[in-house]
């Protein structure tokens, strides 16, 4: 049916559109392996020390700490909740459902700098700005709505005749959680770990608004730091941002259809 | 990328919008509740009550104060006074802010009818079409949706620097006439970071266009061709209508990410040169924490809390209106 | 139909925000005390050795390089001299620690010691809002107003209503480490050039065109990012206007016009540079911070900068030396100067009278000379010298002999009002692209600290 005229215009259509997507990240990279400290593409000299080099300069160690704790605990809290509210939600239901989910979806309008303000001056009379529990708060309580809808939506394609069973053997609400909904919904638990993997990792906003103690500091705000600090050497720039992309790329490498599906997942049907 | 960076709030508004229309009626009517239900559902207020609690102190309580500072006028320090809606005429009075509200409609043609209409296009033109290698193509195109924001911005502010590739290409094929500093040019800062936005957004779009053409059932493309159409017809008569659901959802997604741009500014521009790239949420954090005039900050916020429900509302009432 | 279902459930939702709106209070923190910042009555020690076991709380934005060399070495004698005083240190970069300073002395136990920044900007509103101690009994005890040059110590004074900056009572005091805005010279390019150190400001414009002429960039300056731009700015103020009109201007508020300080022919001046081509090309498209990398790597004849803030490698601080721009009249030159930081006591504060001693500590003779010692430039005692063999810190050292002995420094412009350096930033580019006339921006500046004088009568 189709003609490789066709064919051909595809492939070129594609590459073109591909490679003008592509040029930043290759560009990036290219710079990133040169030895040219004002940005200039040389690939003749591959120099891999860069990335060595900017991790020590950017102090990288001790962002990235800060990264892990944010990230872990964020994730997992954050997944803990979404499971918890979406079984309320979409298998137990819950006293004032009418009016709590559609508030709780609420939250997903409200956009972060709407609130960050007076969360900022809350932390602040709490002294809790520049602490963990403070960054790590502000991402869970934001990731709440998206999680209980998502998880919801999980709990609600499980048939209601594997419930009704495990019921008649016996099983309370906290078993029948754990040993039959949960394995069945696995795939959007994984699909709703990843994705607050990255909106946490990725988040730049809110860490520089709540955390200003540079030892608290994510990965993120290392970079902004390292880019607008003292010496400039664009290679060892570059090398810093690439280390920073690197964990949500790879993950992207192997669950390219949880990130896809889950970003899209108002188009694909919940 | 950075234009959705803390899209997760934009997405599940989408995300809402579109699928609350596809899911069949839940569980409709709930007449008389059994006792054994109604324990039920405590213990289910039980389960959420951890969420519900986190949710309260990050979101609501904070949201409800901003709003009542926003009515203050306040500079962090001494004490805060009454200023009726004058944080909000700012809006109106204000050349800075009104000026940032031009350059969020016209970030609204880069970060959302520009990837859309490029999206769109070239979904039709390639997803009914059985490609080789497509998931790599895929890979490729939805790649700036999970690369870091803050790496986004601090590499377009490389590439438009006036030693960057772009001033380097264009020498190169003998055009170093229209060489320049393309962040601190007042004509020509404001569609970089455009470009920028239309880079990030255009992978959404395609894929979600894409996957949704997959779903139209070929026999309309088989009538559509019986009757005589042509490409152009086949597009308007069969893959649009049939995309409405994708389009709301992209529509909602990359319009709350237009009002919202804050990273790639702030990361290479500020702003600048003078206010010529100046966003509302720039505005915001000025107002917040540069020069404290928190009521007006807080009124940013809001207005902008508001305009966000406002588009997922019209977004969705618009898509599903003549169904 | 689906559309009506959600706007039924948006109604249902505004009920409990409704509701939690009411129960929500207030906001921490909007209401303040009144201020209460007349001095105390009561005796004050200045003998720390007396004062039992005490832990002061630091916070400063003193967060890397020499900069926490000098901060460290300093605590660290304090602490050798009085081993019953412990010094804890919080350090935080400058911006965020502007941003977070009021929340901080507000909070339950704040900071003893606390490095609000001079004029309106921050502590300014700290005295309205009562939140910083009145230092005076301290500064006539250890002879602050004495010992620090007028031009120095009138940065820290305030009138206790906080509607008066650069007279009254101190309410910080200065540390004995500068920070001037200076020109940086490339040594080779100067002399390829076949030019010398100016001693005017025509020199100086000499020195530029011959730049020019020879192919060599004669300004190295960034601006993307709004940064760059006051550095020469104020350096061209300082040489066309009075020293005592523009501290006039900074302090006392609409009794002396703007027009008077000589920010009017700066702003046309550096017009003529970037006109003439003496900036580097696209600068509006340069990060401030490359400016300087680029300065460093050769690329330019000057760079105007704030001392100590070349982004050198070990071993190329011989390529460079600095001056303070040269007087359009050929007078002594003036340099926009101050501490490079206000320490000030925190109201609040349990230890004041140790604190004081801190910052008295910190003002003297032996934290100058951990200064120069550290590589950074002094301030308060011109007796102290450069160490051998670095001619950079040598003339470093030399302007800040000058600051010293001759009082000749102003303050900072943007001290006069809270939001002026915002305004000074963005109409400036406006004006350097050919979008607006220096008048224009002249008129900004003006119309932003009449608004502000407003507030202050308030």
């Amino acid at each position: 049916m189709i003609s490789t005229r066709e064919k051909v215009f595809n492939y070129a259509f594609l590459s073109l559109l591909a490679a003008a997507v592509l040029f930043p990240v290759a560009w990036i990279l290219g710079v990133a392996v040169s030895p040219n400290i004002s940005g200039t593409l040389d690939l003749g000299h591959l120099q891999w020390s860069n990335f060595t080099q900017a991790w020590q300069q950017a102090g990288f160690s001790h962002y990235l700490k800060s990264s892990l704790i944010i990230t872990g605990t964020a994730v997992t809290l954050s997944t803990v909740l979404a499971i918890l509210s979406g079984f309320a939600f979409g298998v137990l239901g819950v006293v004032g459902e009418k009016v709590l989910f559609p508030l709780l979806l609420l939250g997903v309008m409200i956009p972060t700098e709407a609130i960050i303000v007076p969360l900022y001056y809350d932390f602040q009379s709490e002294g809790l700005i520049d602490t963990y529990q403070a960054i790590i708060l502000a991402h869970v309580g934001m990731g709440v709505s998206f999680g209980a809808f998502w998880m919801r939506a999980a709990f609600r394609a499980v048939p209601a005749s594997i419930g009704e069973s495990a019921q008649m053997d016996g099983a309370n609400s906290w078993t029948s959680l754990w040993r039959i909904y949960l394995p069945i919904a696995k795939p959007a638990v994984m699909t709703l770990i990843l994705l607050s993997f990255m909106w946490t990792w990725n988040d730049y906003f809110l860490s520089l608004i709540l955390v200003s103690d540079p030892a608290h500091q994510p990965l993120t705000l290392g970079l902004g730091a390292f880019s607008g600090r003292y010496m400039v050497h664009v290679n060892l720039l570059a090398a810093a941002a690439v280390i920073i992309s690197v964990p949500v790329v790879v993950l992207y490498l192997f669950f390219q259809r949880q990130f896809i599906r889950g970003m899209l997942s108002g188009a694909v049907k919940g | 990328m950075s234009t959705l960076s803390e899209s997760r709030t934009g997405k599940v508004a989408a995300a809402s919008a579109g699928a609350e229309g596809v899911r069949p009626p839940l569980r409709a009517g709930r007449a008389r509740v059994s006792p054994h239900r109604r324990r039920r559902r405590w213990l289910g207020l039980a389960y959420l009550a951890p969420a519900l609690l986190v949710y309260a102190v990050v979101v609501l309580l904070p949201a409800v104060q901003g709003v009542r500072l926003s009515f203050y006028h306040w500079d962090g320090v001494t004490s805060a006074t009454w200023a009726g809606f004058a944080n909000y005429t700012g809006f109106v009075h204000d050349p800075t802010l009104r000026q940032a509200v031009a350059h969020t409609l016209f970030f609204i043609v880069f970060f959302s009818v520009l990837p859309i209409a490029l999206g769109m296009s070239s979904a039709a033109l390639t997803a009914r079409r059985d490609v080789r290698g497509s998931g790599v193509y895929r890979w490729i195109i939805f790649l700036p949706q999970v690369l870091t924001p803050a790496v986004a911005a601090v590499v377009w502010k490389r590439i438009y620097a006036p030693a960057g590739p772009i001033n380097s290409v264009l020498t190169a094929f003998g055009l170093g006439g229209l060489t320049r500093g393309w962040l601190g040019d007042y004509t020509w800062a404001l569609p970089a970071l455009g470009l920028a936005g239309t880079w990030g957004a255009y992978g959404l779009c395609m894929v979600l266009f894409g996957a949704g053409i997959q779903n139209i059932p070929s026999e309309l493309y088989d009538a559509a061709r019986m009757d005589g159409a042509g490409p152009l017809r086949e597009f308007f008569t069969v893959t649009l209508p049939g995309l409405r659901g994708q389009l709301a959802v992209v529509l909602t997604l990359t319009m709350l990410g237009a009002i919202r741009v804050f990273d790639i500014v702030w990361l290479t521009t500020r702003g600048g040169p003078g206010t010529s790239t100046i966003t509302p949420t720039v505005v915001l954090y000025q107002r917040a924490f540069a020069n404290p005039d928190v009521g007006a900050a807080c009124a940013i916020g809001v207005v902008l809390a508001v305009v966000s429900l406002i588009i997922s509302l019209v977004v969705v009432k618009l898509s599903e209106s003549d169904d | 139909m689906v559309s009506r279902r959600r706007t039924g459930r948006i109604g249902i939702m505004l009920v409990p925000v409704a509701m939690t709106a009411l129960l929500a209070g207030c906001m921490p923190g909007t209401d303040a005390g009144t201020a209460g910042n007349s001095v105390s009555s009561g005796p004050v020690s200045t003998d720390p050795a007396t004062m039992g076991n005490i832990t002061l709380q630091v916070l400063d934005s003193f967060s890397g390089g020499t900069d926490n060399a000098w901060m460290t070495s300093v605590v660290s004698a304090f602490e050798q001299k009085y081993p019953n005083i412990t010094i804890k240190r919080t350090s935080l970069p400058w911006g965020d620690v502007m941003a977070a300073l009021p929340l901080k002395l507000k909070s339950a136990n704040p900071p003893d010691i606390v490095p609000a920044n001079n004029g309106w900007q921050s502590l300014g509103t700290l005295v309205r809002g009562g939140l910083v101690l009145n230092l005076d009994n301290y500064a006539k005890a250890y002879g602050w107003k004495q010992t620090f040059p007028q031009s120095i110590a009138n940065e820290h004074e305030f009138s206790t209503d906080g509607k008066q900056m650069g007279t009254g009572s101190m309410f910080g005091a200065p540390v004995a480490r500068a920070s001037v805005i200076e020109v940086y010279y490339n040594r080779a390019l100067l002399k390829r050039i076949g030019a010398g150190i100016p001693s005017t400001l025509a020199d100086f414009q000499a020195d530029l065109a011959k730049a020019k002429s020879a192919g060599v960039n004669p300004i190295s300056l960034g601006n993307v990012d709004q940064g760059g731009i006051t550095e020469p700015l104020f350096s061209l103020m300082d040489s066309l206007g009075s020293p005592a009109d523009i501290a006039d201007f900074v302090y006392s508020h609409g009794l002396v016009n703007i027009d008077r300080t000589g920010f009017p022919k700066a702003v046309s001046t550096l017009k003529q540079w970037s006109d003439k081509g003496y900036l580097t090309k696209d600068y509006a498209g340069v990060a401030a911070a490359d400016a300087a990398q680029d300065f460093v790597n050769g690329q330019g004849l000057f760079h105007f900068d704030y001392s100590g803030s070349l982004p050198l490698k070990a071993g190329q601080s011989k390529n460079f030396g600095s001056f303070v721009l040269p007087r359009a009249d050929g007078g002594k030159p003036v340099a926009t100067a101050s501490s490079a930081a206000n320490f000030s006591v925190s109201a609040k504060s349990k230890h004041a009278d140790a604190a004081a001693a801190f910052l008295n500590f910190a003002a003297g003779t032996q934290a100058a000379e951990l200064a120069v010692k550290k590589g950074t430039m002094p301030l308060l005692h011109p007796d102290v010298k450069a160490p051998a063999g670095d001619p950079l810190f040598t003339d470093d050292v030399a302007i800040a002999q000058r600051l010293s002995v001759d009082g000749a420094s102003v303050p900072y412009l943007d001290w006069s009002t809270p939001t002026l350096l915002n305004t000074i930033n963005t109409t400036m580019q406006n004006m350097l692209a050919g979008k607006s006339t220096p008048s224009a921006v002249v008129s900004a500046a003006r119309q932003n600290d009449a608004a502000f004088v407003k507030t202050l009568a308030r």
